[in-house]
């Protein structure tokens, strides 16, 4: 009985972890969806949807690639637009990979962290850990299924999005806000995280409304944490 | 122009990513940066929060609306996804019958 006790009990943190990946899908499927189908209304293809999906793993982003090729830019400017919303993600990347080391990661669970790394995989992460989980393969396995869903989705979308009712009427462009109201109940585990969070909300809703919303959302999680780091 | 975008954005986004991987290859996350990792993942929520909700000029009042419903959906069950149905439901109610 005893191993049988123990494969149990260690499979269980795991299928938290899958769970934990799938409960992201009811917000992200259809932004996924979505994206592909404005992709092939775009003049990509499924496949180049799909690589998207994959390689640039941001919603945010991958929104700003088809934006700005329907502005007429070329790959180099919209490269560019992509680095600088991707950013951020050397920050959390650090976040994500410090956490793999204590998890002890392997070289290819780190690479695959740090392809993955966006808020929501975190997000999915901290919360599975917050739930007891332990150990690199459970920090993989779960943002591996986000991943899953969106290209799912991706894919979905670019190929029968033609047949799909408007998405913008049901509502479905509030996912990304939506996603990120979650995400910040979550990380807001302390009173002193919500006034922090509340605060870099109001100082980029500023910034955002001086049409300033890019320089914020690049500059101002870094330098906040940093002083906030500083004084504790 | 497509296929040379996507090789460019998807080049662009691993080079991103594998910055992080590089930079703490066998070695600890030096002390700044462990000071400010336990502040980042709020700091960048509430960060996207703020711009997300009003950064979009045509629908600005409309997504705020959305996310005052949304945000007192997930200080009633902290949930992840809650808040992305209700906020799409509210805004897909205010789409419906023209309230704004």
């Amino acid at each position: 009985m005893a191993p049988l006790f123990t494969f149990v009990n260690a499979s269980l943190p795991l299928r938290t972890a899958a769970f934990q990946g799938l409960s992201l899908a009811p917000g992200i499927f259809p932004l996924a969806v979505l994206f592909g189908a404005l992709s092939i209304s775009n003049g990509f293809t499924t496949l180049q949807a799909t690589l998207m999906s994959g390689f640039v793993f941001s919603g945010i982003a991958q929104f700003a690639v088809l934006a700005s090729h329907e502005s007429g830019q070329g790959p180099i400017i919209i490269a560019a637009t992509v680095s600088v919303i991707l950013v951020r993600y050397m920050l959390l990347g650090s976040v994500v990979l410090e956490t793999a080391r204590q998890h002890g990661a392997s070289m290819s669970q780190r690479i695959s962290m740090a392809l993955t790394t966006v808020e929501e995989t975190y997000a999915v992460q901290t919360a599975w850990i917050k739930r007891g989980g332990h150990g690199a393969t459970g920090l993989v396995l779960s943002a591996g299924i986000v991943m899953v869903v969106w290209l799912t989705g991706t894919v979905l979308g670019a190929t029968i999005g033609d047949r799909l009712p408007d998405l913008q009427s049901l509502g479905l462009d509030y996912v990304m806000p939506g996603l990120f109201v979650g995400i910040f109940a979550l990380f807001a585990d302390k009173p002193s995280k919500t006034r922090v969070g509340l605060l870099c909300g109001a100082i980029a809703a500023g910034m955002a409304l001086a049409g300033f919303g890019v320089v914020a959302s690049i500059a101002l999680p870094p330098l906040a944490a940093l002083v906030l780091g500083r004084r504790a | 122009m497509s296929w040379a975008i996507t090789i460019a954005v998807a080049a662009t986004a691993i080079t991103v990513r594998a910055v992080p991987l590089i930079f703490l290859h066998e070695r600890e996350a030096p002390d700044w940066l462990k000071r400010m990792m336990p502040w980042l993942p709020i700091t960048i929520a509430g960060t996207f929060l703020g711009v997300l909700h009003v950064g979009v000029a045509g629908a600005r009042i409309e997504l705020i609306i959305a996310g005052l419903a949304a945000g007192v959906s997930v200080m009633i069950v902290r949930n992840l996804y809650l808040p992305v149905a209700v906020g799409a439901a509210t805004l897909a109610a205010i789409r419906y019958w023209d309230l704004l």
